[in-house]
């Protein structure tokens, strides 16, 4: 048991960013995990906005309880973005080109990240948490994932991946998505972390390519 | 009385050679070679004298991918681990990783470290109704935190315990860049010898064991050619270059020894004054070395060399005394009569030449041209003594004439050969000009060494092409540094503004705060004293149990500091090898170390802001920033050394030769054979260095002899040149190529900068020999003695 951790920001990634990996069109019904993903990726590049409600769940060693929290997120691409935890919100994120917002509305907290400084780790993290596209190619997915295990399903397929970065890894223990065969949205993502942690989202409600007005993207800004 | 004399002589003679024999030891730090009053070598030392572990050894995996090196790098772990008889200790990963729960002492103490200002905002947020507050707000940075790291963390550290501590630099914490390169295809194991070395003898031979433990476990492997192991660190530092400054010494030594000999054999064909010879030239090194070991006491890497040169330079006497006893057929007073003069000028210059390089800024070569000098002094005197006597008494008598004359038209020809040949060389002085001279610190590494190389990838690999550098504050005590490092934090935080540095990191909470330690103490331990109330403020806000192991293990550590007195440091092991990293605790020295990441393409002017702390006891340390500044302060003392030498060696020629004509033909064809020299390196791709240009030195002072030798012989015999050339060139010929053979020697040595310096000089001797025995004559002939053409022996002109 660790509690000095440094859990893989790739947890956060995916839930952002793999809710962006939608597409309105069927996915090739090969059973190659490799093919999967090649297409799944390739229907990210015409994704230009998302709105979408989550159920977002923390299981932790470090609380009593588990946590379960509605939330809501809205992307422009490329670098839009909204994310809401919480009803009402507990936290606000919010992204305008490299510049992101943490913002606790009951506490009036506002922290600024600058997703350019490599030299923060806040400021790395965050930068690779909001990348769209997540990966430039299915090459470059595979540079970064493993595929522990590829179990197609009728409507969806689970994918469980590992990091390869060992940084990552040393807090990791895996990472699943389920992505809709049809539509190839990711419709669930779990993230394991090597306490026994687990942070799970399952998305509802999702909704590609709608006009989306670009002002709750400012702060102070409700939807 | 006279037995009485000689027995109190062979008494101090035997005291000195086991007085001097057991103080000699080996220094293989070759920073000791450098000038200790640069601030980058200051530097360096430090960082060798305090954060080189003298029992720990470094393996390196090197393999195709990430995965596979970490599956090599455990086994080989596991491997290394087994061999209890040789190994005490292996860590393959980041401690903290794998004994976390050890890193409580740490933590304590590091906050402890604070200010008190700081740990007093800490106590405050646990006081009363803020404790309440602080829990919710963490339990809301667990459930809601966009940021993974920060909800985990702060599950494990809810009070904030790692922020008082490390601040921004929590995150350090869990930096592996000790152990793997980014792409994790190149991995570090640390392993400490199971035990310490008495003798670089015993590195040798546990070297040796491991090397074989490390051979037949890779032959075990799949594909074993696949990957490549490395090994540094201290111990294989200490085996290597001792082992081979033994071998150099030995070698080079026996290597010359014999070839001297067989030159005297070659031309002599007499074993006896063979024998009495290499006898006296023994004496004279053995003599010379325990003489070095009650002056010098340890022998740097440069110092093995002077065996070699010692036997080429000395030699020259002894050939030189038996030499003129076979032509002059002299009884000893006589003979020394009339060999003092040549030997003693010759000893002096050459003397002078070698201890001249003390004027320079190298103790390296100082220490080198001491050993030269003094080994020199002591040849002559040996040789003019005890060597002349014997060979008066025993070794040419009834001998034959020694070599025969030269005919003059071998000597004409021969002249115009090497007149040839010389201006050959300066052909490619004309059009390619001087030698350039190399700035890195290549010269000062051995050849071959896997620790050098293994060192050099290690660097290559975990920073790449960040040529990251080291600041390392040092003072007499704990207090001193606080002080520094609130000067040295200062001055990087302002470079950082400037742009000069992208990052710094100095981990000033890690250094013993007495003060700040003495002030929080009371806090911390009323702080564990209300342990209960803070976990049952956890339990009551929605926390488990284990969000307190962390601030449990802190407040534990805080509540047993009850008796001790600031300031204290860790001592779990784990922390312990963390510490030893970047911190040191000696009876006259403290030292603190961290990193500094340059900004790229810095101008001049801002490197040297960068390389000029701002307090004498603030040093930045990078062995690729040596170079830089060993170059300007090479070509200085040249300059300076070669300008002073070369009046003093124009001043002994004024009072030897006592006629001006005479001295400026010398001083020319020195010149001439300077230029020869740069010429012949132009054209073999030479290349000057540190230690190769103190070669410019010792050929003016070895060089020169010849000139002498052979100036004095052609006034004694009023221009005679067959009766010079017999007498005197003959003589000189053997000297010269034993001298050669000494220096060249050399150029086997494993030290780059001793090999390069003995090469150069052998080549500069060379030069000399044949301008003094061909150029020299007709030279004289021409300037000097117009009314004196040289002669034959028949009286008719040559």
């Amino acid at each position: 048991m660790t509690f000095l951790m440094n859990p893989s920001h790739l947890h956060m990634r995916l839930l952002l960013l793999l809710s962006l990996l939608l597409t309105g069109s069927p996915l090739a019904s090969a059973e190659d995990a490799d093919a999967f993903i090649a297409k799944w990726i390739d229907q990210q590049k015409s994704t230009r906005t998302i709105t979408a409600e989550f159920v977002h769940t923390r299981t932790l060693p470090t609380l009593r309880a588990a946590q379960r929290h509605p939330g809501k997120l809205w992307f422009v691409a490329p670098s839009q973005f909204r994310w809401e935890l919480g009803d009402p919100a507990e936290m606000l994120v919010l992204r305008n080109g490299d510049e992101v917002l943490a913002i606790q509305p009951k506490r009036n907290s506002v922290t600024t990240i600058d997703l350019k400084d490599g030299a923060s780790s806040k400021g790395a993290e965050y930068a690779m948490l909001l990348r769209h596209p997540m990966a430039a190619s299915a090459a470059e997915f595979q540079q970064q994932f493993e595929v522990q295990e590829f179990l197609p399903e009728e409507s969806s397929a689970l994918l469980t991946l590992l990091p390869r970065s060992s940084e990552a890894r040393r807090s990791v223990r895996n990472l699943q998505l389920r992505i809709e065969r049809d539509t190839g949205i990711v419709s669930m993502m779990e993230l394991t972390l090597r306490d026994g942690a687990t942070m799970r989202t399952d998305f509802h409600r999702v909704l590609l390519n709608r006009p989306v007005d670009s002002a709750i993207f400012m702060h102070e800004a409700q939807p | 009385m006279r037995v009485f004399r000689r027995v109190l002589l062979g008494a101090v003679l035997a005291a000195v050679l086991v007085g001097g024999f057991s103080r000699l030891s080996l220094d293989v730090d070759f920073l000791k070679l450098l000038p200790q009053d640069l601030p980058q070598v200051q530097g360096l030392s430090l960082l060798s004298k305090h954060f080189s572990l003298p029992q720990e050894i470094i393996f390196t995996v090197d393999a195709q991918e990430a995965d596979r090196a970490r599956e090599l790098r455990d086994s080989l772990a596991a491997e290394l681990g087994s061999r209890e008889d040789l190994i005490a200790l292996v860590v393959a990963e980041a401690p903290w990783d794998k004994h976390p729960e050890e890193m409580g002492e740490l933590v304590a103490i590091t906050a402890l470290n604070q200010s008190p200002e700081r740990f007093a905002e800490f106590q405050a947020k646990l006081t009363g109704a803020a404790l309440e507050e602080t829990v919710q707000e963490a339990y809301e940075t667990v459930s809601f935190s966009m940021s993974m790291q920060n909800a985990a963390t702060t599950g494990y550290d809810p009070f904030g315990i790692l922020g008082l501590a490390f601040g921004e630099d929590r995150d350090a914490l869990q930096e592996p860049s000790a152990f793997a390169s980014p792409d994790e295809s190149f991995r570090l194991i640390y392993a400490t010898a199971a035990e310490g070395f008495a003798s670089y003898k015993e590195a040798w031979s546990w070297l040796e064991s491991i090397q074989e433990l490390v051979s037949e476990w890779q032959a075990r492997q799949d594909t074993p050619e696949s990957f490549s192991i490395g090994m540094t660190g201290e111990p294989v530092f200490l085996a290597e270059i001792s082992e081979s400054m033994e071998r150099d010494m030995m070698r080079s030594g026996l290597m010359t020894l014999v070839l001297v000999s067989f030159i005297f054999w070659l031309f002599h064909r007499r074993f006896l004054p063979m024998v009495m010879l290499v006898g006296t030239i023994v004496a004279a090194f053995m003599l010379s070395l325990s003489l070095a070991g009650l002056v010098l006491g340890q022998l740097t890497v440069l110092s093995v060399g002077f065996a070699s040169i010692l036997i080429g330079l000395s030699v020259d006497y002894g050939l030189l005394i038996y030499q003129r006893r076979l032509v002059a057929g002299e009884e000893a007073a006589a003979l020394r009569r009339s060999v003092a003069p040549g030997i003693l000028w010759a000893a002096a210059t050459t003397a002078s030449a070698f201890l001249a390089l003390n004027a320079g800024s190298y103790p390296g070569l100082a220490q080198f041209g001491t050993l030269v000098a003094l080994g020199i002094l002591v040849a002559a005197a040996l040789m003019l003594g005890p060597y002349s006597a014997l060979i008066a008494k025993l070794g040419a008598e009834g001998n034959p004439p020694g070599l025969r004359a030269w005919p003059a038209r071998t000597h004409r020809m021969l002249t115009r050969v090497v007149v040839g040949l010389l201006l050959l060389v300066l052909v490619p002085l004309i059009f390619r000009g001087f030698p350039k001279l190399d700035i890195s610190t290549t010269a000062l590494h051995p050849k071959d060494s896997i620790a050098y190389d293994t060192s050099a990838l290690i660097s290559d690999k975990l920073t790449g092409e960040n040529d990251t550098l080291n600041v390392l504050v040092r003072g007499d005590n704990e207090t001193e540094v606080v002080g520094l490092l609130q000067t040295a934090t200062a001055w990087l935080d302002g470079l950082a503004a400037q742009g000069i540095i992208e990052s710094h990191s100095l981990p000033v909470g890690m250094w013993p705060n007495g003060e700040h330690q003495t002030a929080n103490l009371q806090n911390a331990m009323a702080i564990a004293a209300d342990r209960e109330r803070l976990k049952a403020a956890l339990l009551d806000g929605g926390f488990s149990e284990e969000s307190f192991a962390l601030t449990e293990s802190v407040l534990s550590e805080w509540a047993g500091l009850e008796e001790s007195a600031p300031p204290v440091v860790a001592t779990g092991e784990t922390p312990a090898w963390m510490l030893r990293r970047i911190t040191s605790h000696t009876p006259d020295e403290h030292v603190l170390q961290g990193i500094v990441t340059p900004a790229e393409d810095l101008t001049p002017d801002q490197r040297q802001l960068l390389l000029q702390p701002p307090d004498a006891g603030i040093f930045i340390a990078a062995f690729h920033e040596l170079g830089p500044a060993l170059s300007g302060k090479s070509i200085r003392d040249f300059v300076r050394i070669g300008l002073a030498f070369s009046v003093l060696l124009v001043v002994m020629l004024i009072v030897a030769y006592r006629r001006f004509l005479e001295v400026g033909l010398t001083v020319a064809l020195v010149a001439l054979s300077f230029l020869c020299l740069t010429g012949a390196m132009v054209g073999l791709g030479m290349i000057w260095n540190y230690f190769s240009l103190a070669a410019v030195l010792l050929i003016l002072g070895t060089g020169v002899d010849y000139s002498i030798h052979m100036l004095f012989a052609l006034r004694n015999e009023e221009g005679n040149l067959p009766k010079v050339l017999q007498s005197t060139g003959n003589p000189i010929a053997l000297c010269g190529l034993s001298t050669l053979v000494g220096f060249a020697s050399l150029g086997l040595a494993s030290n780059q900068g001793l090999a390069s310096l003995g090469v150069v000089c052998a080549m500069g001797i060379g030069i000399n020999l044949l301008l003094a025995l061909f150029v020299l004559p007709r030279a004289w002939q021409i300037l000097v003695s117009r009314r004196k053409p040289l002669m034959n022996t028949d009286g008719g002109r040559v």
